[in-house]
């Protein structure tokens, strides 16, 4: 018996192991500026606002804001894929300095990480196809919905549906590619995800049959860039370019090119921040 | 370590949790009640002396044991809906592990089989006994004891591949609630840990059952 306890207690104490060699010195913005090289993690599976051009390098609005903060740093951009669940684990272990993989700056998230302001604002939509009887919001109810896991989308999801009598009919996948392979072989009747991204489908090439849906009521998408806990200097200095990159018009001029039409004020007027 | 472990947030969400387990412990259980069904018939195909049978039980084995359990999973899922067959995550996950184990199984009944000396067949014919109730009562009973640690193993693989099932958006099971939740409030490390925890307490409990239940039924072994 003593021989089991003693296995069942090494087996985990192996678990933390995993975790020990995650360390900051100085402080970070003082390591990327010495460094030379920023290190952001963009999800390149999210066109527009970040995906490959056919000669296979990384493009979209994330990763041009990414470079355009590393040249007020005065280094290199490099940037690394991260998809939806890898953002986290990839800004604590280092594997990436700042997190531009537009991220939902929410109060649940807020505990682990540092947001800096609002450098973006999506609404979010469903897309369906041609023809679809779902013309409004609660249309959707009873019918199968494809959305991401975990993110921000799949929650507004369940928050709205749990008020339909069919429940809840979402089926979570893994990716942005996965979900929009099943809309296209119709496993789901609808998905939901950033206004960006459905935008880019509906006026892309298998876009003729899609049509963009109803949009998620009471909801705006207020995105920001995510600096690992405790980096306050980092965040000021981001917050501080995110002013001027608006002020600049350089937001402007970025979100016409990726997104089209007028850039959204990134600020409620309600608000004092 | 610039990183404090909030386990709260765990516990906050554990009837979440112990729901995926339980989904988590269907599929497992249900896929292995089902492929060692379907694992009999293919180990009597293979021995078979009719070819199409031997071509069948082949096939099905080479596939479930030389490709990945993911690729299975995936075309099950996005595969057959290439074609307009729409099978749910759920069923999805449980046809590929049934499939998988089905072919796994065969080949470990194959080798009970094989084990059980042809004179106890030649024995139980001369005393007049009918091919059929040879099998049920002479030879497989003395397989089923060959075969039963073997496939308690083969259930922790079937196990630990439930867990592929997130790749076709099956989102109510242990990797998927905890990746859910990890995505939700960004304590990847807490959740992945209690997911690894979960994993390993249904296959120590697999084996605690699979120990005593063949204790009961074998004897000391």
């Amino acid at each position: 018996m003593k021989k089991l306890n003693l296995k069942i207690l090494l087996s985990f104490l192996i678990i933390p192991l995993f975790f020990v060699g995650f360390s900051t010195k100085a402080e970070k913005l003082d390591d990327i500026i010495i460094s030379g090289t920023l290190k952001c993690g963009v999800m390149l599976d999210f066109p527009p606002a970040g995906f490959r051009d056919k000669d296979n390098n990384p493009v979209g609005y994330d990763v041009e804001y990414c470079k355009d903060i590393a040249k007020s740093m005065g280094v290199k951009a490099v940037i690394v894929e991260t998809a939806s669940p890898q953002r986290l684990p990839a800004l604590i272990s280092g594997q990436i300095d700042i997190s531009i993989g537009s991220v939902t700056s929410t109060i649940e998230r807020s505990k682990t990480v540092l947001f800096t302001n609002h450098y973006l604002v999506y609404k979010l939509t469903a897309m369906v196809k041609k023809g679809s009887s779902i013309k409004v919001w609660d249309d959707l109810a009873g019918k199968k919905v494809g959305v991401v896991l975990g993110t921000t989308p799949e929650i507004e999801y369940l928050k709205n549906c749990k008020a339909w009598s069919q429940g809840c009919k979402q089926v979570s996948y893994k990716s942005n590619a996965d979900q929009m392979l099943a809309f296209k072989q119709g496993k789901v009747d609808a998905v939901i995800d950033a206004s960006s991204i459905i935008g880019f489908m509906v006026n892309g090439a298998e876009g003729k049959d899609y049509q963009v849906g109803p949009v998620v009521p009471n909801f705006n998408d207020w995105i920001s860039i995510a600096v690992p806990k405790g980096e306050y200097h980092l965040r000021e200095f981001l917050d501080t370019h995110i002013f001027w990159t608006v002020d600049s018009g350089r937001y402007a001029e970025l979100y016409k090119k990726w997104f089209g039409g007028e850039a959204p004020p990134l600020v409620r007027s309600d608000v004092n921040f | 370590m610039n990183y404090t472990f909030h386990w709260n947030t765990v516990w906050n969400v554990k009837e979440a949790l112990l729901k995926g387990a339980l989904v988590t412990l269907e599929l497992t259980i249900a896929s292995m009640l089902l492929g060692a069904f379907l694992g009999i018939f293919i180990a009597f195909g293979k021995n078979s002396s009719r070819k199409l049978f031997v071509n069948i039980a082949s096939s099905w084995i080479e596939v479930a044991r030389n490709t990945p359990c993911l690729f299975q999973i995936y075309m099950i899922y996005f595969g057959l809906g290439q074609f307009g067959i729409n099978v749910s995550s759920y069923f999805s996950v449980l046809i590929a592990l049934t499939f998988n184990n089905a072919g796994y199984l065969a080949e470990i009944i194959r080798g009970g089989l094989k084990s059980i000396p042809v004179t106890q067949m030649t024995t139980a014919r001369s005393l007049g006994m009918k091919i059929s109730n040879v099998y049920i009562y002479v030879i497989l009973p003395q397989v089923f004891k060959i075969v039963y640690y073997p496939s308690t193993n083969q259930m922790m693989w079937a196990l630990l591949n439930s867990s592929l099932g997130m790749v076709v958006g099956l989102s109510s099971d242990i990797a998927g609630v905890t990746s859910f939740e990890q995505a939700r409030t960004f304590r990847a490390f807490e959740f992945f840990t209690a997911a690894a925890i979960l994993y390993y307490a249904i296959a120590k409990l697999i084996m605690f059952l699979s120990k005593t239940l063949g204790k009961k039924i074998y004897g000391t072994d």
